[in-house]
């Protein structure tokens, strides 16, 4: 027995002795590094943050959802709207800066942000036109090609600037009197809405030139409320009315084809007082082709921007609703990703991203206070 | 900005049922803008000096300060009476739209119906006191006149906002 003492005794003051040299150690000199993010997967995430208490200096978060990690940041100013190639390198936003902060001399920039570095690539100065409105969807759009971006202008006159991304130069700005945004269709049109109830289809030339516009008869304004926040899976359109009604167009032909409307609810859903409501209130997940959509149980003409925990789940063929997602904290905007394995992702109003796993159901969880006013999700 | 219900003040009256409304509210701050109850609405170019806050009186009751005033039936964003200027004046250093938004509100003293010009104080961030949402008839953004979610501080020398007035531009017919 004594003997074992001995041995343990002697092993130990072994091991302190060299965990006593380990710490002695002096660590080696280190060098600062950067961080260079993959080519974006198909989850990577973008929260566009508005920052109502401080719209002049705003920002982009940037998070992968699937690890719940923050990525980086874009800064951005005056509340700028963003959007996304389609071949995932580069975030375009339209900023705006004055030389003084809040006053001196303003400037209007697309500056084109490298998806991996989060770096600008290139800038290129653009009219000072931009609408700074609360960050809608559509008001800065690529074509699907990427040649051509489009800048939504508001003066209180709507204009859309086309900038050719290829030549960095800006080619054209078209008056859309009357009509609001710019939906992009294909490599060389865009649709905007019209006060008068219509959608106006533009078409470029390589140029950037106009070379035709249409109007369609689209919805009654003096009868409903349509939410001018669509979403989009390939060229068509899914637009809902403040009631519920789901309002499709097809823009992927020569001319716009109005498809089949249908109800969000049921009469009775609507006496309970279901309707729909948020900001980017409904979103496409195109790979199970769902459509997801805030809703409100207690619905009044008044909160049809507001946010909700309630999600409902719809067949986006059929109609059919199929399930209700529901989120711990109230959400503002959705987004789903376009992949075959989608999530749906929330700007929950304390600034956070509220995350489901679609081919489940499952709220897979909260990444909390990323952002501070959240007002757009966009994915790849 | 309607959109802004839950996190901006709207009245007393719409947010009393809803305490978790006041949470929201309490955590989102501004925004811009102005928006209209009425129909038939115009921007006005209100290019005269705004008159000299007057003291609550019995011919125009109520604070100024909070968000049931009866001038702010239509308004949506911070209120300059709380951001250093008053219900017609804006906050030292700022300048008043030119292009705004027009509202008809109903004085309870009086019955009248009052056409009301809500100007943006512009030149100065959000000032981030009073926000304010009284909005009930906005239309989407086709309807640019109609909708509160567009920044209004459009002709100024800046286009920066920093609170809202409330001034009485005549009777509505």
């Amino acid at each position: 027995m004594m003997h074992l003492t001995k041995k343990l005794a002697c092993c130990l003051m072994v091991a302190s002795s060299f965990i006593a040299a380990t710490a002695n150690a002096r660590l080696p000199n280190e060098t600062v590094g950067s961080t260079t993010l993959p080519l974006p997967d198909d989850h990577r995430s973008y929260m566009v943050d508005f920052e109502f208490n401080n719209m002049v200096s705003t920002r982009i978060a940037v998070i992968d959802p699937d690890k719940q990690k923050y990525l980086g940041m874009i800064p951005t100013g005056h509340a700028a709207p963003a959007t996304l190639s389609r071949d995932r390198k580069t975030i375009f936003t339209a900023d705006f800066f004055f030389t003084r902060y809040v006053r001196g001399e303003r400037t209007d920039v697309l500056t084109a942000w490298d998806s991996q570095t989060l770096s600008p690539k290139w800038e290129l100065e653009v009219s000072s036109e931009r609408a700074f409105t609360l960050t809608e969807r559509f008001s800065l759009a690529t074509s699907s090609d990427d040649k051509f971006v489009y800048i939504y202008n508001f003066t209180p006159s709507t204009t859309v600037t086309v900038v050719d991304t290829t030549k960095q130069e800006m080619v054209n700005e078209i008056a859309i009197n009357g009509c609001i945004l710019n939906y992009p269709v294909g490599e060389r049109r865009f649709a905007s809405l019209c006060g008068d109830g219509s959608l106006q289809l533009i078409t470029l030339d390589d140029n950037g030139k106009e070379v035709d516009r249409s109007k369609t008869t689209f919805f009654d304004p003096d009868k409903v409320k349509l939410v001018e926040r669509a979403t989009v899976v390939d060229e068509t359109y899914y637009f809902v009315t403040t009631l519920g009604e789901v309002v499709p167009v097809d823009l992927s032909g020569d001319e716009p084809e109005l498809l089949p409307r249908w109800s969000l609810v049921t009469e009775e859903e609507r006496a309970e007082g279901w309707a729909p409501g948020g900001w980017q209130l409904l979103t496409a997940a195109p790979g199970l082709n769902r459509l997801y959509v805030l809703m409100h149980p207690d619905h009044k003409a008044y909160n049809w921007e507001d946010p909700s925990q309630t999600i409902w789940e719809f067949d986006l063929e059929t109609g059919e609703r199929l399930g209700t997602l529901e989120s711990p904290n109230l959400i503002w905007s959705l987004n789903a990703t376009s992949d075959d394995k989608p999530l749906l992702l929330g700007a929950n109003i304390e600034g956070g991203l509220e995350i489901f796993e679609l081919s489940t159901g499952e709220h897979t969880g909260t990444m909390e206070g990323v952002t501070k006013t959240p007002t757009l999700i966009l994915n790849h | 900005m309607k959109f802004l219900d839950r996190f901006f003040e709207r009245s007393s009256r719409h947010v009393a049922n809803t305490t978790g409304r006041r949470q929201f509210i309490a955590k989102f701050g501004s925004l811009m803008a102005v928006g209209v109850a009425a129909p038939a609405l115009l921007p006005i170019d209100r290019t005269g000096k705004a008159l000299a806050a007057g003291e609550a009186s019995a011919g125009d009751p109520g604070d100024p300060t909070s968000c049931d005033y009866w001038r702010y039936c239509s308004v949506d964003g911070f209120l300059c009476s709380c951001c250093g200027g008053s219900v017609t004046t804006c906050p030292p250093g700022t300048e008043s739209s030119t292009v705004t938004w027009v509202g008809t509100c109903r004085n309870p003293a009086d019955g009248i119906d009052y056409i009301i010009s809500y100007n943006d104080c512009c030149g100065k961030h959000s000032c981030a006191q009073c926000a304010c949402t009284r909005n009930d008839s906005e239309e989407p953004m086709y309807r640019p006149f109609n909708n509160n979610d567009i920044n209004w501080c459009l002709g100024t020398e800046s286009s920066v906002y920093n609170c809202t007035v409330a001034v009485i531009k005549g009777v509505a017919s």
